[in-house]
C-alpha cells in the first residue's frame, strides 16, 4: 500500500500537474462563485477537454476543479444571497446577513475555513473507507451489484421532493430506456434505432451528461440578464480573514457534526452536498443554546456548518463512486464520465488493478483542498469581480466550449447534435419539475445493471430467488425497499395524527 | 402542474409504448441461457408501470397551491431570451458544418451577446468583439496547438 501511496505522490507533485490542479482549482472557484453554474457545469466543461491529457495528469487537474467549484459557491452566497451552486444554498440563510452586518470578511474566513476542515476530514475517511469498502465489494457477485443498482434508484426516489417520488422514478426508466438504445454485444442485435445507423453504437454518456447539466441551466441564466443584483461591498482584509480561523476551530463540535453529516450524506447513492449542507444547518440550529439566533448572521457556527458538510459531502461522494462505480452526486457522475472517457472503470477491481490510480485521486484531493484554501487568501477580490460578470458575455462562451468538448471526443458532430438533443430533454423535464440526475444514473447505470443480471441469472439458471437469499443482496434489496416504503408512511402516519389532533379538540370543545 | 403533469405521463407512456413495439422485433437466441428481451421489456414494462402510477396519482391527489399553472410554466418555458439563445445555437450547430466552424463560433458569439443583452451601447459592440476574438483565441490555443485536438 505505501508504494502506492508513494507512487500516487510521485505523480501528484510534479511541477505540472500541480500546476494543473492550481489552475483547475482557480477556474473552478471563479465559475463556481458565479450563480447558476454549478460545480457539475465547471466539470462538464473540463472533462472532454482532458481527452488528450494523461490520466495522471487529467485526474488532478479534475479534482481541483470539482473542489474549486463546489467552494466557490460560498461567494456568491454570502455576498449576493443567492448560492453559486446547490451546496451553498444553506450559507446564504446566515452568510448573507453576517455580510449585511458589515462583517463580510469575517463570513467569507468562516465559510472558508470550514469548507478546508470538512473536505479534508472527508478525505481522510475517504482514504480510510473506500479501500475497505472495496475490499468487501470484491466478494460482491452479480446478485450484489444489480441489488445496488436498485438501491440507488430507490435512494433517489425517496430523497426526492414530496410528491416527486414516482416522477424520479420515472426519469431514472428514461435513462434505462436510453441506455437500451444501440447494439446488445449480448445477442447481435440493434435495439431501438428506428433504421438510424446512427445510433448504432448507442449514446456516448458524456454528451448526454452535459447536455441535460449545461443547456437547460445556461437558458434559465437567460432570465437573470440585465437584472441589477446588488452586491456587498466588502472592504476585504487578508489579517481579518485569517482570525476567523481561530473562531472555526473554536467551534469544533459543530465542525466535527457537520463534516459526519456530509461524510454519511455524501456516500448515499444520488444525493450530496445540496441536500447535506441544508441537513446540517438545521442540525446546528436543533442543537444551539441560541436557536433564535439563527437566520441573523451573528453565529459562526450558522456558517460553519453548512460550508463544512457541503465539503464533507465530496470525500464522501467519491466513496461509491470509487469502489461501486455509483457516483454520490451530479458531480461525481461527471468524474464517473471522466474515469470511463480514460479507459478506467471505477469500481473494487479498481483498487486491485489500478491502486496507483487511487492514490492519486486522494492525493490530489487533499492538494486540491490546500490550493483552495491558500488561493482564496488572494482570490476573493477576484470572486467578488466574477460574480458581477454579466451573464451574456458568459452564456455563449460556455456553449461554444461544450460543443467544442463534445465533438473533440469522437471528432463526429453526431454527438454534438446529441448534446443538443439531451439538452432539449433536460429543458423539457426542468419545466416539468422532473429530476434530471436520475435519467443520467439510468443511463450510465443501464448497462451494468443489465450485464450484472443477465450474469445473475445464467449462473442461477434463470432463477430470481438468489437476489433474495444470498445476505447480501438481500439485505441491500430489503433496505432499498424500506427506504421506498417508510418515508410514505411516516408522511401518511403524521397526516393521520395531526387529523386526529384536531378531531380530539373539537370533541372537547363539545363537552 | 396537474395538466403538466397529466401531459408528461401521457407522453412517457407513449414514448414506452413506442418502444415496446419495437422491443418485440427482438429475436431469442436459442443458445443463450438469458432471454435477450429480459431486461428490455423488464425496463418498458416498468416505464409503462410508473407512467400509470403517476397519471393516477395526479388524478386522485388534489392540486398544491404552490404548484404553477400549465399557463405560468409554458409561459416561463418560452421566454423570449431563452428561445431567442436557443434558436441562435441550433443555427448555429446546423451553421457548422456548412460554413466551417471558427466562422460559425465568431458569428454565433458576438450576435449572442448583443442579442442576449438588454440594451446594445457602442461599449456592449466592443466587448462583444473582444470576447468573440479572445473565445477564438482560446480554442485555438488551447485545442488546437496545445490538446492537438480536432475542431468540428
Amino acid at each position: 500500500m505505501y508504494d502506492l501511496m508513494l507512487a500516487g505522490v510521485a505523480a501528484v507533485f510534479q511541477p505540472w500537474t500541480l500546476l494543473a490542479i492550481m489552475l483547475g482549482v482557480a477556474g473552478g472557484l471563479v465559475i463556481g462563485s458565479i450563480p447558476g453554474l454549478t460545480s457539475t457545469m465547471s466539470i462538464a466543461l473540463m472533462v472532454p477537454l482532458t481527452y488528450s491529457m494523461k490520466l495522471e495528469f487529467a485526474i488532478p487537474l479534475l479534482m481541483g476543479v470539482y473542489c474549486g467549484a463546489i467552494s466557490g459557491g460560498l461567494v456568491g452566497a454570502i455576498l449576493l444571497n443567492i448560492p453559486g451552486t446547490p451546496a451553498s444554498a444553506g450559507t446564504c440563510l446566515d452568510g448573507f446577513p453576517m455580510a449585511a452586518r458589515g462583517q463580510a470578511t469575517r463570513a467569507l474566513g468562516l465559510a472558508v475555513y470550514a469548507s478546508m476542515i470538512g473536505g479534508t476530514l472527508s478525505g481522510l475517511a475517504l482514504v480510510l473507507i473506500a479501500p475497505l469498502l472495496a475490499k468487501v465489494a470484491l466478494s460482491f457477485g452479480p446478485w450484489e451489484y444489480f441489488a445496488l443498482v436498485i438501491f440507488t434508484f430507490s435512494c433517489i426516489s425517496s430523497m426526492s421532493a414530496k410528491g416527486r417520488a414516482v416522477k424520479a422514478f420515472m426519469a431514472a426508466f428514461i435513462g434505462l430506456g436510453l441506455s437500451l438504445v444501440g447494439l446488445d454485444e449480448a445477442s447481435g442485435q440493434t435495439r431501438l434505432t428506428f433504421g438510424f445507423t446512427s445510433l448504432e453504437s448507442g449514446f456516448y454518456e458524456l454528451p448526454a451528461l452535459i447536455g441535460l447539466y449545461a443547456i437547460p441551466q445556461l437558458l434559465t441564466d437567460t432570465d437573470g440578464i440585465g437584472r441589477r443584483e446588488k452586491i456587498l461591498q466588502v472592504n476585504y482584509r487578508l489579517r481579518l480573514f485569517v482570525s476567523t480561523f481561530g473562531e472555526v476551530i473554536g467551534r469544533k463540535w459543530d465542525l466535527l457534526r457537520s463534516t459526519f453529516i456530509g461524510i454519511v450524506i455524501g456516500i448515499l447513492p444520488g444525493v450530496g452536498p445540496g441536500l447535506s449542507n441544508i441537513v446540517a444547518y438545521s442540525q446546528a440550529k436543533n442543537s444551539s443554546r441560541t436557536p433564535e439566533k439563527f437566520g441573523q448572521g451573528e453565529l459562526a457556527e450558522s456558517v460553519i456548518s453548512p460550508e463544512a458538510a457541503n465539503n464533507a459531502s465530496m470525500g464522501g461522494a467519491l466513496i461509491p463512486m470509487l469502489t461501486l462505480g455509483i457516483p454520490g452526486d451530479a458531480s461525481t457522475l461527471m468524474m464517473l464520465g471522466a474515469f470511463m472517457l480514460h479507459g478506467i472503470d471505477p469500481g473494487p477491481l479498481l483498487f486491485r488493478d489500478h491502486g496507483d490510480i487511487v492514490w492519486i485521486v486522494f492525493i490530489a484531493f487533499f492538494v486540491a483542498f490546500a490550493f483552495c484554501t491558500l488561493l482564496y487568501h488572494f482570490f476573493i477580490p477576484i470572486t467578488i469581480k466574477a460574480i458581477a460578470v454579466p451573464r451574456q458575455f458568459v452564456i455563449p462562451v460556455l456553449l461554444v466550449l461544450c460543443t467544442v468538448g463534445c465533438y473533440s471526443l469522437n471528432n463526429r458532430m453526431f454527438d454534438v447534435y446529441c448534446f443538443l438533443g439531451f439538452g432539449l430533454l433536460g429543458y423539457v423535464l426542468h419545466i416539468v419539475k422532473v429530476p434530471v440526475l436520475p435519467v443520467i444514473l439510468g443511463l450510465i447505470l443501464g448497462p451494468m445493471a443489465e450485464e450484472q443480471l443477465s450474469l445473475a441469472l445464467a449462473f442461477g439458471q434463470g432463477s430470481f430467488l438468489p437476489f433474495l437469499l444470498r445476505p447480501v443482496s438481500g439485505f441491500i434489496l430489503l433496505v432499498a425497499l424500506l427506504s421506498l416504503v417508510l418515508p410514505p408512511f411516516f408522511g401518511w402516519r403524521k397526516k393521520l395524527t395531526a387529523q386526529r389532533i384536531p378531531t380530539k379538540e373539537s370533541q372537547n370543545d363539545t363537552v | 402542474m396537474r395538466v403538466n403533469d397529466l401531459l408528461f405521463s401521457l407522453l412517457f407512456i407513449l414514448l414506452f409504448v413506442v418502444a415496446a413495439t419495437q422491443i418485440t422485433q427482438l429475436s431469442e437466441i436459442a443458445s443463450a441461457t438469458v432471454s435477450a428481451r429480459l431486461f428490455p421489456e423488464m425496463v418498458i414494462g416498468g416505464g409503462i408501470l410508473m407512467g400509470v402510477i403517476e397519471m393516477i396519482r395526479t388524478l386522485v391527489s388534489r392540486p398544491r397551491n404552490d404548484d404553477p399553472g400549465f399557463r405560468e410554466s409554458w409561459k416561463e418555458a418560452f421566454l423570449r431570451r431563452r428561445m431567442y439563445l436557443l434558436g441562435l445555437f441550433t443555427v448555429y450547430l446546423i451553421a457548422i458544418t456548412h460554413v466551417g466552424f471558427l466562422v460559425a463560433t465568431a458569428v454565433f458569439c458576438f450576435v449572442t451577446i448583443l442579442v442576449l443583452a438588454p440594451r446594445i451601447k457602442p461599449a456592449s459592440l466592443v466587448i462583444a468583439l473582444a470576447v468573440t476574438v479572445g473565445l477564438l483565441g482560446l480554442i485555438y490555443v488551447l485545442l488546437v496547438v496545445y490538446l492537438k485536438a480536432f475542431l468540428p
